[in-house]
């Protein structure tokens, strides 16, 4: 055969080279890569764990934004009807406080009104008795003629 | 304490030094033995080995290739035993150096029929695994110079099993055959068609890696040959050059496997509908 090629020594080749490639098979490379394959498993594994892990912490952190959302409405909205009801209490108390006070001017002024009529009633009455202390001062010491005159002048003044 | 040592460098260097003169004069003025053969008839039985045969336990002479070839697989497979007894049952989660360093070897098999065979690669990683072992260290071998003696009683050092013309065929072979098993377990018949329609491969596989080897081995050849090139020289031809076509050919042949594998065994009637919009679109 040209170039010393030997059928005999290529198939004696070829048989260390199943030999090896069987033996490290078996020997190396299948226990190795099962080795690698389980470990890389472990991992994903683990990854998917810590994934599942980070997917529940976002679930609750968006439950608990939400809930916080919603107790800040509510407190919004509590505080809202507190205000409302705040409004409307110290509305109604102004409202009575204004009607108090009216009612109390009211009084108040009809209390004026009467003791202003009592001392008007009362000053014309002390005029009228210090006019007839006056006159009978006068008519005691000027005489009945003024006297006269005087109680005609009353009647034609009361006429009047 | 910084002086001694530098004291001790020194005399060491000296050492080195003169050692190194010595060795020099003593080889060049000591006459070197005889020459046996012509550089032609060296070159010769580098590429064919008609004449430098050793005998296999008696029972047929062979080349010493195929004797390389041998201890390369015992010492691997002696290797892999003892990984597998003392080093194996230690592995943990977080790898040592040793350990990440038999995963990155098992892991280069894996991912590479993985990226290059989607869609069946489970044996093709161990494949490409013992065809990246044995080719690597099959050519790092011829640099420890392991002896043998041939059948006429000549002292010769071991070459790289493939730089034998008739182990690179068997690579090559084995790996069309393998890359033809492929086909035919994943579209039968039809994985043969598309394998033979490859019919140039084994030969080009084949002639790749013997050329390879071959050129490595023959600069060796000559640069060996003359005791004047022996200095230094090696050190580059020798080492640098194996170390270098060593990767190199191990990952030529087994990405090639690789990927005529992966071409071989892709389930043909999702091809065809895959291919059919890309051609539209092309269009």
């Amino acid at each position: 055969m040209p170039l010393n090629i030997d059928f005999q020594q290529i198939f004696l080749h070829m048989f260390n080279f199943l030999l090896l490639f069987g033996g490290l098979y078996f020997i190396l490379y299948k226990p190795v890569k099962d080795f690698m394959d389980k470990r890389e498993k472990h991992f994903e594994e683990l990854e998917k764990e810590v994934q599942d892990k980070l997917s529940n912490a976002k679930a609750s952190e968006l439950e608990y934004n939400e809930k916080l959302k919603q107790a800040d409405e509510e407190i919004r909205s509590k505080k809202q009807e507190a205000l409302n009801e705040a409004q409307k209490i110290a509305d109604t108390n102004i409202e009575r406080s204004k009607s108090e006070a009216e009612k109390i001017l009211a009084k108040a002024k009809k209390a004026a009104d009467a003791e202003h009529d009592r001392i008007i009633e009362d000053a014309q009455r002390e005029i009228e008795e210090l006019a007839m202390e006056t006159t009978k001062k006068i008519i005691a010491s000027s005489g009945s003629a003024a006297y006269d005159e005087f109680l005609s002048a009353t009647d034609t003044e009361g006429s009047r | 304490m910084k002086a001694k040592k530098i004291k001790v460098n020194k005399t060491a260097l000296t050492i080195w030094i003169l050692a190194l003169v010595l060795l020099l004069i003593l080889s060049l003025i000591i006459p070197g033995r005889e020459k046996e053969e012509t550089i032609k008839e060296v070159m010769k039985d580098g590429v064919l080995h008609e004449f430098g045969r050793i005998s296999l336990f008696g029972i047929k002479d062979v080349n010493p290739a195929y004797i390389s070839s041998s201890i390369v697989v015992l010492v691997l497979l002696f290797f892999a035993l003892l990984v597998r007894i003392f080093a194996f049952p230690k592995f943990k989660l977080i790898p040592g150096k040793f350990q990440s360093l038999i995963e990155m070897a098992v892991g280069f098999g894996s991912n590479l029929a993985k990226s290059n065979s989607p869609h069946k690669n489970g044996i093709l990683g161990a494949y490409i695994f013992a065809a990246a072992a044995y080719i690597f260290f099959g050519t790092l071998f011829e640099l420890f110079g392991v002896q043998a003696v041939t059948v006429f009683g000549a002292s010769i050092s071991l070459p790289a099993p493939l730089s034998d013309i008739n182990a690179a065929i068997a690579m090559g072979v084995t790996s069309y055959l393998f890359i033809m098993s492929g086909g035919i377990s994943s579209n039968g018949l039809k994985g043969v068609g598309l394998t033979l329609k490859e019919f140039s491969l084994p030969i080009s596989m084949s002639f790749r890696l013997f050329g390879a080897l071959l050129s490595g081995l023959l600069v060796t050849e000559l640069v060996y040959y003359w005791i004047t090139l022996s200095f230094v020289l090696p050190v580059l031809v020798g080492i640098m050059f194996t170390l270098l076509h060593a990767l190199i050919q191990t990952y030529v042949l087994t990405m090639l496997t690789a990927v005529y594998y992966g071409e071989v065994s892709e389930p043909q009637t999702k091809k065809n509908k895959k291919s059919q919009p890309k051609l539209q679109a092309e269009n």
